[in-house]
């Protein structure tokens, strides 16, 4: 559309605006809000430019909602881990459970035994030395002297 | 005189920011507050539009890639700060009252003919009854004189669209007035 008939379409629109409504009232209106304080345009590039200053002064405010979708990502991640971690460990018991007493061999069960019941013996024989060793040898006398009593 | 296009090249190189900005602005700026005025009314509400929507262009302006006129992309920030201004107003009961309350006698333009103040009441009430869409089709082409191609860009519409919003408004407003 060529600028001739643009601006014939636009007087149309004016002119019928005009005689719907009222030229008058509305070269008012148009007047009125063409309103403003003196100076003002003259100031207002300073305004904005003092504002945009201030702007890069303030410091940067990380908005959390700009990171929602890396934050979401994070979440299902660790979800998704953890998740594999307690079913993999969960696996890993059932393995050890299942392990049957009949599988292990006699002669591991029998060192085990023997090793434990040797463990033992050292044990109690250090705690007869300890006992002894607190009581004097007149209480020890007298005390084997009642033991043989009783028996006899 | 360099042109708009060549203008922002050069805010985009990094050269002279500022001065390039402000050139940009001083060519703009009385343009994009009257629309930003047309409205909201009242200038102290335009005066702060105004200010966040070059503030934004200037944000915004690295990014920009010239698929429309300079003028049509500030144009369309500027119409939608203001509808985002005027939706937050909406929201606050206390500014809902007082724009209610808008008072229009105050207001005009002084008239000898008091017969034709009535009517520029009467009109500047019929167009703050229009809806917003048909408010601002209304004023950018009757008095800013846009090209129905240029309005809808602004708006988000079509040329079709935006000249059925022209003629809608114009048949609202007659209403209005009849019934007054």
């Amino acid at each position: 559309m060529d600028s001739n008939t643009t601006d014939i379409e636009l007087g149309l629109d004016k002119q019928k605006a005009e005689e719907m409504l009222n030229k008058e009232a509305l070269r008012q209106i148009f007047d009125k809000q063409n309103q403003v304080p003196n100076g003002y345009f003259e100031a207002f590039d300073e305004q904005v430019l003092n504002k945009i200053k201030a702007q890069k002064r303030q410091r940067p405010i990380i908005n959390i909602m700009s990171y929602k979708p890396y934050l979401m990502a994070a979440a299902i991640t660790i979800l998704i881990a953890t998740t594999y971690i307690f079913i993999k460990s969960e696996d890993q018991n059932a393995t050890i459970a299942k392990v049957n007493i009949q599988d292990i061999p006699t002669e591991e069960i029998d060192s085990y035994v023997n090793d434990n019941e040797s463990l033992a013996e050292i044990d109690w024989q250090a705690e007869i030395n300890t006992v002894g060793n607190m009581i004097d040898d007149q209480a020890g006398e007298n005390l084997l002297q009642d033991t043989n009593n009783k028996q006899n | 005189m360099l042109t708009d296009q060549e203008l922002v090249v050069q805010f985009q190189k990094e050269h002279e920011k500022e001065a390039v900005f402000t050139e940009l602005l001083k060519r703009h700026q009385q343009k994009v507050y009257y629309q930003i005025k047309r409205m909201v009314n009242e200038h102290a509400d335009a005066d702060d539009v105004a200010q966040l929507v070059w503030v934004k262009v200037w944000n915004k302006l690295d990014g920009f890639k010239m698929e429309s006129e300079f003028s049509t992309w500030v144009f369309r920030i500027a119409y939608n700060e203001t509808l985002n201004f005027l939706q937050k107003q909406k929201r606050d009961s206390q500014h809902t009252q007082s724009s209610e309350n808008y008072d229009y006698e105050n207001a005009t333009v002084g008239s000898d003919d008091p017969k034709s103040s009535q009517i520029q009441i009467a009109l500047e009430r019929a167009i703050q009854q229009l809806p917003e869409k048909q408010r601002i089709v209304f004023m950018l082409r009757y008095f800013e004189e846009h090209p129905y191609e240029k309005i809808a860009s602004i708006t988000g519409t079509t040329v079709g669209g935006a000249k059925a919003n022209y003629h809608q408004a114009l048949k609202k407003m007659e209403e209005i007035l009849k019934k007054n």
